[in-house]
């Protein structure tokens, strides 16, 4: 592909411009005056726990509901000439709708709503990895194909923003990276990027900015540092080892600078987000034998 | 509004209607009844040619009542909540295009999927009767399915109405099937008591017989198989004495309001509802 292949706007009109934007559910305020722009070529992040207003968002983007406020998605209003909005957005949903068609129906009639070419809308899907799947009912998908076909079928159309609620949320390890390496080739090509995300790996991997919502306020705006420093001790790993390593376990999170504590074959340690491979590696260095390992994250916003 | 992508939306509606599996259910229970009655009933008179057909019309009349105006309310009705339940509608409306050619669209693709699951009913029934009774009084038979399929466009349009502003699918269902038990039972019931107990003059009777599509079908086609309209009571004296040869056209026209009355209704409430 080109260098730079997507323009979101002429000259300095942000990709999107969101102004003053409230949206109640009856007395509910699931967005309260939010403010924000985001560049022609920005990725910026939705970050917030379950209800803070990510979902909410994308939705006033794409003018699938009303709302009090402005919003200019490439210079158009999306409720007002919502299908000049649209064209811009290619929107990729945490859960790609499952009807019974084939992959190849599907790709043919996206290409037609978004009057593309069906032969470059075909080639989304060798883009993906996925062009062999064209036959294919989209129900007898794994989820990770569905996620694929889901940003193949937004990318029809050559939009220039593309809009993504938990990309990887459905995505194994390797579908998670092969997407983000996608998006990231995406980005650098001048493709404008938001998308929500449940996990800090993903954000600090592609976010340029990160919005933090929380009860459907923009609580504050951070660069993709002050976003780890946020997330700091925010997060434990928990390692599972067989009989006897405990110790040596313990005494490697000393070594790299970290306080874990534990019984039995199972220790805890709050790390930062980006943390997890260095404490691993180090135990298997010192010859500690890991069964299992998992990590959780203990908060949303700043504390 | 962009016709190619009305196209589009029809298409992929009538495809996914032929590919459900209820379009299945309601094509066989439909084609089993209306070609297992036709059968019966030929086979219980010795007529042929012309009687065969017309008798046979018009005694599908009260089966067709019941069955074509539940599939069509049923089919109706889930066209849009179903959609809006699995969030598939949000991602259609995220696409490039209008809430119109989508409103327009879908139900182009539904009203296609029900005239060919009608149709199937009625071309067995129809060779039924051509190969049991001769070809004669076809016409009543044809003019039948073209009323039939008008019928079943008004409840496929009141039951896209219930759909427009129906969160779920089992909540636009309920009120179908309510407002089918009104038409059928409470239509003809209701009318017949309230006029008994308030003394209705014929006039209001007709009027509120034309209230309820299914009757005007029942109206419109016992006039077209030329059997007498004095079986529908005082309405249907009434109605004679006062349109005369007009009658079949305004029943006709009735019908055809309740095609097309409730689509921009339905548009409206589909446009407004805002659900989270």
């Amino acid at each position: 592909m080109n260098d730079r292949l997507y323009s979101a706007s002429e000259g300095n009109v942000p990709a999107i411009a969101v102004t003053g934007v409230s949206k109640y559910y009856g007395q509910f305020p699931a967005l309260n005056n939010i403010s924000f722009e985001i560049g022609a070529g920005e990725s910026a992040a939705l970050w917030g726990p379950n209800g803070a207003g990510k979902t909410t968002i994308m939705r006033c983007l794409l003018g699938l509901t009303k709302y009090q406020g402005d919003i200019a998605v490439a210079g158009h209003d999306p409720v007002a000439a919502g299908q000049q909005a649209r064209s811009a957005i290619g929107y990729v949903p945490q859960d790609l709708p499952v009807q019974p068609m084939t992959v190849g129906e599907m790709v043919a009639f996206i290409a037609k709503i978004k009057r593309a070419k069906l032969r470059d809308s075909l080639d989304r899907l060798s883009l993906l990895g996925i062009e062999n799947q064209v036959d294919k009912e989209i129900r007898a998908l794994s989820g990770g194909m569905r996620q694929r076909l889901a940003l193949a079928l937004a990318l029809i159309g050559n939009p220039s923003i593309l809009l993504l609620d938990e990309p990887t949320a459905s995505l194994d390890a390797k579908g998670r990276a092969d997407l983000l390496q996608l998006l990231h080739r995406l980005k650098g090509q001048g493709m404008t990027l938001v998308f929500s995300s449940h996990r800090p790996e993903d954000v600090l991997a592609l976010a340029d900015r990160i919005l933090m919502l929380d009860g459907g306020v923009l609580s504050e705006e951070q660069s993709p540092g002050a976003f780890k420093s946020t997330l700091g001790s925010q997060s434990r790993l928990v390692v599972f080892l067989r009989n006897g390593h405990r110790q040596v376990a313990l005494d490697t999170l000393t070594e790299i600078g970290l306080a874990g504590s534990g019984e039995g074959k199972v220790i805890s340690v709050p790390i930062r987000v980006d943390q997890k491979a260095e404490v691993l590696s180090a135990m298997a260095r010192n010859g500690v034998d890991i069964e299992d390992f998992d990590w959780e994250q203990y908060a949303w916003t700043k504390q | 509004m962009d016709k190619t992508i009305v196209a589009a939306i029809a298409t992929k509606e009538a495809r996914i209607g032929l590919r459900n599996r209820w379009f299945a259910i309601y094509t066989i229970l439909f084609s089993v009844l209306i070609i297992g009655f036709v059968a019966f009933a030929l086979s219980g008179s010795n007529l042929t040619g012309q009687a065969g057909f017309g008798r046979t019309s018009a005694g599908l009349l009260n089966l067709l009542l019941l069955m074509v105006p539940l599939i069509a309310l049923t089919i109706g009705a889930q066209l849009i909540a179903s959609e809006r339940q699995d969030r598939s509608l949000d991602y259609l409306l995220a696409q490039p295009l209008t809430a119109l050619e989508v409103y327009v669209g879908k139900f182009i693709g539904a009203a296609i999927s029900l005239m060919l699951m009608l149709l199937i009913g009625f071309g067995g029934a129809g060779a039924v009767m051509a190969f049991r009774g001769g070809a004669g009084g076809a016409g009543g038979f044809l003019m039948l399915v073209a009323l039939t399929l008008m019928l079943g466009l008004a409840m496929l349009s009141v039951g896209y109405l219930i759909s427009s502003f129906s969160r779920q699918t089992a909540a636009a269902l309920g009120i179908a099937l309510t407002l089918w038990l009104m038409f059928v039972i409470a239509g003809d019931l209701g009318i017949m008591g309230s006029s008994m107990v308030l003394g209705m003059s014929p006039e209001t009777l007709l009027s509120l017989t034309a209230l309820n599509p299914l009757n005007v079908y029942k109206m419109a086609s016992v006039d077209l198989l030329h059997t007498s309209l004095d079986v529908l009571g005082p309405a249907g004296i009434y109605a004679v004495d006062q349109f005369g040869s007009a009658f079949s056209y305004l029943m006709l026209g009735l019908l055809a309001l309740w095609i097309l009355v409730p689509l921009p209704i339905g548009y409206w409430l589909f446009k407004r509802t805002d659900f989270q």
